[in-house]
């Protein structure tokens, strides 16, 4: 399947969950909002899964995002949530490609609001675990 | 009536006023008071709740104690938000829940109290006593910076209590 360049609204994006102890909850199947706060370059990474099968989706996760990790982690799962909802608070998503079907989602404003946003994406995101 | 019962809330006894001062000399005092206030709470007198919030933060500390911790470049748990955090849990009075405590990817110490996927609220503990905190409640939000003194600012009180008071 190829993927259009620019993100469709509808599209839905993966990001992989590495920890567990504050980003998601197994008890309220939830995911948390630290999954969404973003790192220190503020591009919150994430993967385009339209169009794979779920095997696939944790193919991507194992290869692309844990065995690169520098520190051992599980694949504990990931929290799955649409492009409209990122887009809904003015954050832009960047397709990269680099790993294919990689981008980040960009644009987060200062501190206090993006933790509000982390909130936000949490609530609508679906948690899917491995 | 009112005014005592909400200062009695508010008050902790390990709570000392903050040194402002600039010299060496105050720069002493105020290391030998955290190091009081870090003695007198790991002792037993004071109960299972600021043992457990102060456990809570040691665990923390190691587990973030490196660089890279997440793998995505996240920042060791930078010291100086450390001290001021456990300051902030000896200024917790027992009615308050007890947070989760972790380490966001700045290294800054966050607390959460969390009732739901739509029901939460964050602080974030800064190297200079700053208070980055969001809450979701609803459809309804909040956010901004506080300074934390000697006690929690009352708008984050309000919005831990708001958590758990089933206003949602």
């Amino acid at each position: 399947m190829v993927l259009p360049i620019v993100v469709n609204p509808n599209e839905s994006l993966a990001r992989y969950l590495s920890e567990k102890k504050g980003y998601f909850s197994t008890d309220r199947n939830a995911v948390l909002p630290r999954a969404f706060m973003p790192p220190l370059n503020l591009r919150l990474s994430v993967f385009r899964i339209d169009g794979l099968k779920l095997d696939e989706v944790w193919e991507i996760g194992q290869k692309k995002v844990i065995d690169v990790l520098p520190l051992p982690k599980p694949l504990y799962g990931m929290a799955d949530i649409k492009a409209s909802k990122v887009r809904k608070f003015e954050l832009e998503i960047e397709p990269s490609n680099t790993p294919p079907r990689h981008a980040d989602i960009c644009g987060w404003p200062e501190k206090a609001r993006h933790k509000s946003i982390a909130q936000q994406l949490a609530a609508e995101a679906t948690l899917i675990l491995k | 009536m009112n005014i005592l019962v909400r200062n009695m809330r508010k008050t902790n006894p390990l709570v000392f006023p903050q040194n402002r001062g600039v010299s060496d000399a105050a720069n002493d005092i105020q290391r030998e008071t955290e190091e009081l206030q870090q003695n007198i709470s790991r002792s037993i007198t004071f109960g299972d709740h600021l043992s457990e919030m102060m456990e809570r933060l040691f665990e923390t500390k190691q587990e973030h104690a490196i660089n890279n911790w997440d793998g995505y470049g996240a920042k060791a748990i930078d010291e100086q938000s450390y001290k001021n955090s456990t300051r902030f849990i000896l200024s917790l009075t027992p009615d308050i829940p007890i947070p989760e405590i972790g380490v966001e990817p700045d290294g800054e110490v966050v607390f959460e109290w969390y009732g739901g996927k739509r029901n939460v609220f964050s602080i974030s503990m800064g190297s200079r006593n700053e208070l980055t905190y969001a809450g979701l409640y609803g459809i309804s939000k909040t956010y901004g910076v506080e300074h934390f003194y000697e006690n929690v600012p009352d708008t984050l009180l309000d919005n831990i209590n708001r958590v758990f008071s089933g206003r949602v």
